[in-house]
């Protein structure tokens, strides 16, 4: 086995592995610089996962499943937007209000679809890797396994990405975006309505987290089971955090993170490996990200509004 | 005064049917009896009783916290015999068996000797044994890998069974092991793909349910390069005809359930009931190696059912004792 097919291999699951963390973690950074916290991520996410494996089980159209994925999660974010900025609530409790309700709901839900035979999806319907449909560009030496041996999302997270980047730099609704999370009142004082943005923002970062579960249950796998998203959710927080709510630091952190998590599989199997329990490979990827975490947080001041609510009491 | 007449008219009803009894086998299941995983199994286990003849009932999705309850009321509606399927039962069932008179309880998946109650242990080592000649005879890399849900002892023995049939043809052969989750689907497809890339080409999954995530690994490589195959394995549960890559699954090793409830059963009803620990493996016939049919006579020639054969009467023997 070549050295070469290793490096592949690991880069192929290190971008896998990245792309959901990308999807999610680019909304939640719209909703953070938006000053809104939303620590939900992780059941909007987990919303996203059922409703698309759901709707693609009952009707066979993985498309149809990434929409219920999107409205389910839009939804759910839309929840957690009437509590925590509407009725301006805190936003950490009712973020861990919407991480409950996505994990009884999604468990009772499952349930039913288990009591209806609706636990595989049928054949064929998943989406399926090699997103161009040319087998070749698979093939080519580096960006093949990078980026096209690869699901759909990958292309949408890095389009998304660079288009995120460029709304935030170069046109009016970044500057505002920015300003609402940094200074609102300022905002609110040159005719901006910043509840307004930050609903809008809420509901954007709860459509790419559907999205993300999407792609954990239609494309990645074919399969839902209960609490599917792991804590994914969770590690988007840290990864927005450690890339300094910049797209390009979040890039690169979904990307360590993912190397991290494909690492540890190959380090599991190497001859040897046994005298390490098996759980310290497995929390690998978790050290690395409390690791950066802990560098990055020392110099990242995050935007200066997150997390209060407006008008401000 | 109406209401006497009445209240004797229900008696009537009632009293027969209580004093009657309902005489069989009850099932309690933590999960849904279609999860596709442990709690399905025992349900088809306990199908095929009722197909025997046997009265039979099932509660699914019974917490642990409700469990106590649950066993009270099934004594009390006469079942003569209740399985608690799971090892999450065992608290529960050794507490209600301390009150109970008539109602035997046996906890499934368990291997602790509890007063009161029968407990199942499921030995799949030895079938992993024979899962494992399987693939030292078929590898052509001569690098297998097992993926277990968790480092548990009953999953380790899986892994030391599989290493052993392996190596008894094929002695340069290598088992990679790595421990993920039971219900991570996608973890347990990256596992498989990162074996797949070290060059395994036999895949050993015990994850229960979550081995979905290993065939659709499986199923697309092969899609992909179907001139050198990856193979697999079903563990406990009959995944011969797993929909992602059924014709990719060499064999099973399975635990016929409905087996060891009737060994449960007929110790209830003919006397011989004796609390303990009951010992299910290759020799009772409930811990067995399942070939896939449809691979039987292809890639699984003759000579290699022949060798899993042999392998099997000296794993009952004795001659072959997993390590």
């Amino acid at each position: 086995m070549s050295a070469g097919i290793l490096v592949d291999a690991l880069l192929t699951g290190a971008v896998a592995a990245a792309t959901p963390l990308l999807v999610a973690g680019l909304g939640e950074l719209a909703a953070e610089r938006a000053g809104v916290l939303n620590i939900g991520i992780e059941g909007l996410m987990l919303a996203g996962c059922f409703a698309a494996f759901a709707v693609t089980a009952a009707t066979g159209n993985p498309w149809l499943g990434l929409g219920a994925a999107v409205l389910a999660a839009m939804a759910l974010g839309g929840v957690f937007a009437v509590v925590s900025l509407t009725c301006r609530a805190d936003q950490i409790v009712a973020g861990m209000a919407v991480n409950l309700l996505a994990v009884g709901g999604t468990g009772a839900a499952w349930r039913i679809l288990q009591d209806r035979g609706l636990t595989d999806l049928p054949a064929g319907s998943g989406f399926t890797r090699g997103w161009t449909g040319i087998p070749a560009l698979g093939e080519l030496p580096v960006v093949g396994p990078l980026l096209f041996d690869q699901y759909g999302m990958t292309a949408f997270a890095l389009v998304l990405a660079g288009v995120l980047a460029l709304v935030r730099r170069r046109t009016r609704l970044g500057l505002v975006l920015h300003g609402v999370g940094q200074d609102p009142h300022a905002l609110a004082a040159s005719g901006v309505r910043v509840l307004g943005v930050r609903w809008g923002a809420v509901l954007f970062a709860a459509a790419c987290a559907g999205l993300a579960g999407a792609y954990l249950s239609t494309m990645r796998t074919h399969a839902f089971v209960p609490l599917m998203t792991g804590g994914t959710g969770f590690v988007v927080l840290a990864l927005v955090m450690f890339g300094r709510w910049s797209v390009g630091g979040l890039v690169v952190g979904c990307l360590l993170f993912g190397l991290a998590e494909s690492a540890q599989q190959g380090l599991q199997s190497l001859p040897g490996a046994r005298v390490v329990p098996h759980q310290l490979f497995q929390a690998l990827p978790y050290l690395v990200a409390l690791i950066a975490l802990a560098l990055a947080g020392r110099s990242a001041p995050g935007p200066a509004a997150l997390g209060r609510p407006w008008p401000e009491r | 005064m109406r209401l006497i007449p009445r209240l004797l008219t229900v008696l009537a009803c009632v009293v027969p049917s209580l004093a009657q009894g309902a005489e069989g086998v009850a099932l309690i299941t933590a999960g849904s009896i279609n999860d596709g995983g442990w709690s399905q199994l025992a349900k088809e286990g306990l199908d095929k009783l009722k197909a025997g003849g046997v009265k039979t009932t099932v509660i699914q999705k019974v917490g642990a916290d409700a469990a106590a309850t649950e066993l009270r009321d099934l004594a009390a509606d006469g079942w003569s015999l209740i399985i608690a399927h799971g090892y999450e039962f065992l608290n529960p069932a050794t507490e209600v068996a301390k009150t109970l008179k008539g109602t035997r309880i046996a906890v499934s998946g368990a291997d602790v000797e509890r007063p009161g109650i029968v407990t199942i242990d499921f030995d799949v080592s030895q079938a992993s044994y024979q899962l494992g000649v399987i693939a030292g005879r078929l590898t052509k890399s001569g690098k297998l890998g097992f993926i277990g849900g968790g480092a548990f002892p009953s999953v380790k023995a899986c892994y030391r069974g599989f290493l052993a049939g392996a190596k008894s043809v094929r002695a340069d052969a290598t088992v990679a092991e790595a421990y993920t989750s039971w219900d991570q689907v996608t973890q347990n497809k990256a596992q498989a793909e990162a074996f797949i890339a070290q060059g395994i080409d036999q895949i050993y999954p015990d994850v229960d349910a979550a081995a979905k995530g290993i065939y659709e690994a499986v199923a697309e490589r092969n899609t992909a390069k179907p001139d050198a195959l990856v193979w697999t394995y079903g563990c406990v549960g009959d995944a011969n005809a797993n929909p992602a890559a059924g014709k990719w699954t060499l064999a099973s090793a399975v635990i016929r359930l409905d087996n060891a409830f009737a060994h449960v059963a007929k110790s209830a009803s003919d006397g011989t009931w004796k609390p303990g620990v009951v010992r299910e493996n290759l020799a009772s016939g409930t811990c067995v190696a399942v070939l896939n049919p449809t691979l039987v006579g292809g890639v699984l020639t003759p000579a290699i059912q022949a060798e899993v054969e042999a392998a099997g009467k000296q794993l009952v023997a004795g001659t072959i004792t997993i390590p």
